[in-house]
């Protein structure tokens, strides 16, 4: 009632001070955003057709010499007209999508089994093994990338020495020498056709496993414990055996919280670019390359600018397009927030 | 769950758990015990688990001399300003933004918050050329302060976007209250919102501090005096350099987890809860 007042009393200048008011809580980021988020995206657009190179780089876009060249940059990428080894755009697509649907597919199913192993009430050194489970999460993923090079290094990584150990134990002396980030044969060539993922996939796949997995248990625990004991009471008078208690009760209540942090991992793995930059700088031979590392090689190395603007425009579309698809399968399965 | 457990269930938990904590743990084995092992120049040539002298000596020389002639310090107090300037910056710029887009209705606010997402989405990668062009035209390329300018930019859309589902979770009826005691829009934003709010916002914080401080490339970039490296950056330079020692980097990539590991495990109990529901805050 009061609030219904108050509204009658309210002149005019108020009114409009209201209508003003959202804008105004918006001026300070609109202000520095536009500036260095939203005009670097346009710049790029424009630098896309362009023959942007490094002597432009000291006037930008006021270089003397700057040519338009149309929709060249687009079609060079596409065609692979690029002066550049081993690089077809669309096997680099498919391979980082591929690469984010894989992480994501491992993470999210052992993020929920952890949780619900460790969601128990009363559990022994729960304590601890929660604070050794948050590690992964915490330290930054540049020392996290630092050590599992280390691991997989050919000549004297954990791994090998590991390797060769065990097979010491059977009778071999031959120290292991597997080439895990740098050989290009793919492993098991005779169970896959050829273009099969190599051995530095399947490395840097452990060690984004080791990196992923921690955020979904966290999201997951979180889920878990609003999920009401009742239900499983219920479930259990009523003769539900566990296996059909988890899928029943556990599974579709934890959805909704898994499905936005399982998109949340994808894109995270799809621009994963420290990592894959520093695990092996997108090798052997550009094939673990993602589309982020790729664009900044052709900054960094190749300092083709105007090309590379055109890949960025090019890269944003499909995180866009990525984005939209995902959401729509989120708004899918809304209902089960209402249900 | 029920309480009538089977001995054999928790025996098979508990090794389930331990294997996944042995996982965790045994990486950063490999790091603490590169970093104690002391004198190896590369890498060491044997398995073992223990190292065969334990010495703290590379850490030592880490702390004196970290990247060139920078000591830890040097670097730490670097890798603080840009990341600490870009943190405070995103989120102390963004709030008011993220408040609004959670509290109110006003035309363009569709367009806003697609613009927002865009933002959010846009690779780091995908903006350094007019990043770099338009630092240069300023004459703060090869500063640190350009260098926080340049991570604000990555984090910003980012903060706004979880910060905006922690200002949905404050409970309207309580700003309504403060309507009806006589309160402006403002002072309910300043007084009720956003002491609500602040954990979440500290988180997001946190996330923006994190993105800069292990961010390299970026920083080799733009960075051109010795003296403006930060941590990130020695740490992946020191692969590079001719003298390479793998114990020399695990000291430096130990040292500089170490600060964010106490921070994360000192706010754990306040901050997991936090952390979850900025990922997951949904409509």
């Amino acid at each position: 009632m009061a609030t219904a007042t108050a509204r009658l009393k309210m002149t005019k200048s108020v009114r409009l001070q209201r209508a003003i008011l959202p804008y105004i809580y918006l001026l300070p980021a609109f202000i520095v955003m536009s500036i260095i988020t939203f005009y670097p995206l346009i710049y790029q657009v424009i630098l896309s057709f362009t023959n942007f190179e490094t002597r432009h780089l000291l006037l930008g876009m006021a270089s003397p010499e700057l040519d338009n060249v149309g929709v060249r940059n687009y079609i060079d990428i596409i065609t692979g007209g690029l002066p550049v080894q081993n690089f077809e755009f669309f096997r680099v697509l498919v391979y980082n999508i591929w690469w984010a649907i894989s992480n994501v597919a491992v993470h999210v199913p052992a993020g929920v089994l952890i949780a619900v192993l460790l969601n128990v009430k009363g559990l022994w050194f729960k304590q601890i093994y929660r604070a050794i489970y948050i590690l992964p999460v915490v330290i930054p993923p540049i020392v996290v990338a630092t050590v599992w090079r280390n691991i997989f290094d050919e000549q004297y990584g954990a791994m090998n020495q590991f390797l060769t150990v065990v097979t010491g134990l059977f009778g071999s002396d031959e120290p292991v020498g597997i080439r895990w980030l740098f050989e290009y044969k793919p492993p098991i060539s005779w169970l896959l056709p050829t273009g099969a993922l190599p051995l530095a996939y399947y490395a840097m796949m452990i060690a984004n496993f080791w990196l992923g997995w921690p955020f979904m248990t966290l999201v997951a625990t979180g889920a878990l414990q609003s999920i009401p004991n009742d239900l499983y009471e219920a479930a259990s008078i009523d003769g539900a055996s566990s296996s059909q208690q988890f899928w029943g009760i556990t599974v579709p209540l934890l959805r909704p919280a898994m499905v936005p942090a399982a998109i949340y991992g994808f894109t995270l793995s799809f621009n994963l670019f420290n990592f894959v930059y520093f695990m092996t700088g997108g090798g052997p031979a550009r094939s673990t390359e993602i589309l982020v590392t790729f664009a900044f090689d052709l900054v960094r190395n190749l300092r083709l600018y105007g090309v590379a603007a055109a890949f960025a425009v090019i890269v944003f579309f499909v995180a866009l397009t990525v984005f939209l698809i995902t959401n729509r399968i989120t708004r899918a399965t809304e209902s089960y927030l209402e249900a | 769950m029920s309480g009538r457990k089977k001995p054999w269930e928790k025996i098979a938990r508990q090794s389930g758990l331990l294997l996944v904590g042995l996982f965790v743990l045994l990486p950063i084995w490999g790091l603490v015990y590169l970093a104690f092992e002391g004198g190896t120049i590369g890498w060491p040539s044997t398995f073992r688990l223990w190292p065969e002298v334990p010495t703290p000596r590379v850490f030592s020389q880490v702390w004196a001399q970290a990247s060139q002639s920078l000591p830890f310090l040097a670097l730490l107090k670097n890798s603080l300003f840009v990341s600490g300037g870009a943190a405070l910056s995103s989120v102390g710029l963004g709030a008011s933004m993220a408040y609004a887009f959670a509290r109110y209705r006003f035309p363009g606010r569709q367009q806003g918050l697609f613009a927002l997402l865009v933002g959010a989405l846009l690779p780091p990668v995908a903006s350094m050329t007019p990043l770099y062009v338009l630092l240069t035209i300023l004459e703060l390329r090869t500063t640190l302060l350009g260098l926080t300018i340049v991570y604000t930019a990555f984090a910003m859309p980012f903060c706004v976007w979880n910060m905006r589902s922690a200002f949905q979770a404050v409970p309207k009826d309580l700003e309504e209250a403060a309507f009806l005691d006589g309160a402006s829009a403002l002072e309910a934003f300043w007084r009720i919102s956003l002491p609500i709010a602040m954990p979440s916002i500290a988180v997001a914080a946190l996330i923006a501090f994190l993105i800069a401080y292990s961010e390299f490339a970026m920083g080799w970039l733009f960075v051109e005096k010795s003296a403006d490296v930060t941590l990130a950056m020695a740490v992946s330079g020191a692969l590079g350099i001719s003298t390479f020692s793998g114990s020399l980097l695990s000291a430096l990539a130990i040292l500089m987890s170490l600060p964010v590991v106490l921070l994360f495990l000192l706010l754990q109990r306040y901050l997991l809860d936090r952390l979850m529901f900025a990922s997951v805050g949904n409509e």
